[in-house]
This record gives C-alpha cells, structure tokens and sequence, in this order.
C-alpha cells in the first residue's frame, strides 16, 4: 500500500490498488473512501506531504498521528510566542505543548525548526516564559536554550544564505536542500556546534552519513562552502579543519553578504 | 436564485439561508453548494464567519489563538 501523509492538515491518503480511503487524525484508524479528485479537499494548502510505499492502515495512522503532534507542537510553540494574543492563550498553549514535549521525537522536530531561522523580532521570548506554568519545565528549558543561541542561529542562517544558488544546481533544488537540510538537523548541528565551540572540520562528513543529504545534488560541495561561510561569519577564518578539498570550494566563491542583518520574519513553511 | 427558488418560500427564516446555500453530503460528491467567483482581491476581511468542524481534532489552544486572530479581523468563528 502506498500514502500521502500530512501533518499539517491531519489527513492521509492510502491507495491500495483500485481502493483509495482516506484517514483523519483522532479518528481512530477509521479509513472512508474516497476518490482522487478529493486530494484539494482532503490537503488544502498543506506543504508537508509525505510520500511513503510499503505501509499498512496502521502503519499510516501511528505516521499521521505522529507528524500531526509535530505540527501541532510547533503551531502551539509559535502561539506562546505571539505577544499579540492572550496572556491566557499563550498559558494554554504552553500548557498543551508541555504534554506533546513529552515525546522526544516531538522535541526533537521543534528543535530543528527553530534553530534554523533565527525568532523574529515580534517573538516575545521573554513574556512565554513569564507566562509559563510552573510545571511547563519541558518548554521553559527549550524556550531558554533557543535565546542562548540566537546569535548562533543567526550566524548559521546568514551563512547558509550566503551559499550561492548555482552550487544547488537550479531548479527547486534549492528549497530542496533547505528543507532537507532543516528536517535532518543539519541547522541545529553546526548551532550546536558554534555554540559549544566546537570543531567544524567533520561536519561535512557527518552530514554526508545522512543517506537524505547524500542524495541532494551537489550536497558535498554546498555543506563545504556553508561551513566555510560560516567559519568567516563567526570571526574565525579557516582553517579550523577543514579539508582541502572543501577549502578550495569555499575560496572559490566570495561572501555573498555579510554585516547586514536581512529581514527576520520567520516562514510559513519553515520546516523540515 | 435558479437553483434555489423551489426552497426559498417567503416565509423561510434568514437564519435558514445559509443551510440553503451549503449541504454536506456523506461524501464530497454529494454536497450541495453555491459556488461564487469573486472578481478582485480576496482577503480576511472578505470574510464575516468561519465555521470550523469539531470533528477536526484542533487542539484548544489553537482553536483560541484562531479565534482571537479572526475577532482582530472583525470575522466570527464558530465551532460546532
């Protein structure tokens, strides 16, 4: 059995065959029928979709429910940031998130999202944490370990847009590698990694075990030249391990911006 | 109107329109609806009220954050 899967809109579409039923989130595995022509209905605007071969109902619905906590989770994280709601509504998302925290995976997910795009400044990580219940210790630790690195995401974020689009290789390979990119960690990595001062020297390498990122075109000679951005951006000019190879990829091409702060404002489909 | 005009006696209560124009079928096919073109640019303040199914599992948090999004906007929100 094939499927189409999507979090965000809490759907998924199985096709066995001739048969084709869909399957809602909080349905209890209940599949309807249906046909084709639903998919709009059934997906809406939903940029999530997942595409995956040899699953059964169950299957499906544990994945369903899984990437709808993931979304959730992340829908509830940005609510308790937005200083334009609620004090009530924030408390409730924090609430509510400090349950989905529980599963690692979940946390997991929100991690890579937010250290990949630094917080706009509208984000009010001060007030989520004053408004925080006291027992909301999962988010309140995030929320605090996400201000730490700021400044860490911005550095990897700016330096990622400053990869020149030609080294993707056209097309849709950019966003490609960007969502990819978010979705396997590879921003939370090298934030980690700037943060704990860490070496950079095999983060090319580690990336390239990911049989995800091994398979984006061009991927060896992009991670190279983010690295290399990076390196400049944070005031430490290589080499700080960086193998030939990768620093000829990086003299090849010179900064494309530096010492300007580009708009902030966080995307709607920033995700992995 | 063509459509329409065998179900709108007179004395139909305005309250009633609004299932005249959507009915929902078992399944998508079945539904009855007026379908309208709008000519120009569409955004929320097109809008006047949301219904929302209960029945999508929204958790209430969001549910809230939605609503207050949509009071600012001067749209209503219901959820049944």
């Amino acid at each position: 059995m094939q499927a189409v899967v999507s979090g965000r809109a809490g759907v998924a579409l199985l096709l066995d065959g001739e048969q084709i039923v869909s399957l809602r989130v909080g349905t209890g595995g209940n599949a309807e029928p249906c046909d084709l022509e639903d998919f709009p209905f059934l997906f809406g605007d939903a940029n999530d979709l997942e595409f995956v071969e040899d699953v059964d109902l169950p299957q499906v619905a544990e994945r369903l429910s899984r990437e709808h906590s993931r979304q959730e989770a992340l829908q509830l994280m940005l609510i308790s940031l937005d200083q334009s709601l609620s004090m009530r509504t924030r408390r409730a998302a924090g609430e509510e998130l400090e349950n989905l925290l529980a599963e690692k995976e979940v946390q997991d997910f929100i991690e890579r999202v937010l250290h990949a795009h630094v917080l706009p400044p509208s984000a009010d990580l001060t007030g989520a944490l004053v408004i925080l219940p006291g027992n909301a210790g999962r988010v309140r630790k995030l929320l605090r370990a996400l201000e730490a690195c700021q400044q860490n995401i911005a550095s990897v974020q700016y330096a990622w847009e400053g990869i020149p689009r030609s080294f993707f290789g056209g097309g849709s390979n950019y966003e490609q590698a960007r969502a990819v990119a978010v979705r396997e960690g590879l921003f939370r990595n090298l934030v980690k990694r700037c943060k704990e001062r860490e070496s950079l020297a095999t983060f090319v390498s580690a990336s390239l075990e990911n049989q995800a990122v091994r398979d984006l075109p061009n991927a060896p000679v992009w991670l190279g030249k983010w690295v290399a951005l990076l390196q400049l951006e944070e005031g430490s000019p290589y080499p700080v391990g960086i193998p030939l190879s990768e620093q000829s990829v990086a003299e090849a091409d010179s900064p494309r911006r530096y010492g300007s702060m580009p708009d902030t404002g966080l995307e709607e489909d920033d995700e992995g | 109107m063509a459509k329409l005009t065998s179900k709108l006696p007179s004395s139909l209560p305005e309250a009633e329109f609004a299932r005249l124009l959507l009915r929902r079928g078992l399944r998508p096919e079945q539904d009855h609806f007026v379908e309208v073109h709008i000519w120009g640019p569409l955004s929320v303040h097109s809008i006047e009220q949301i219904t929302i199914e209960a029945t999508n599992n929204l958790s209430p948090a969001i549910l809230e954050a939605l609503r207050e999004n949509l009071e600012r906007a001067g749209v209503e929100m219901e959820v049944f």
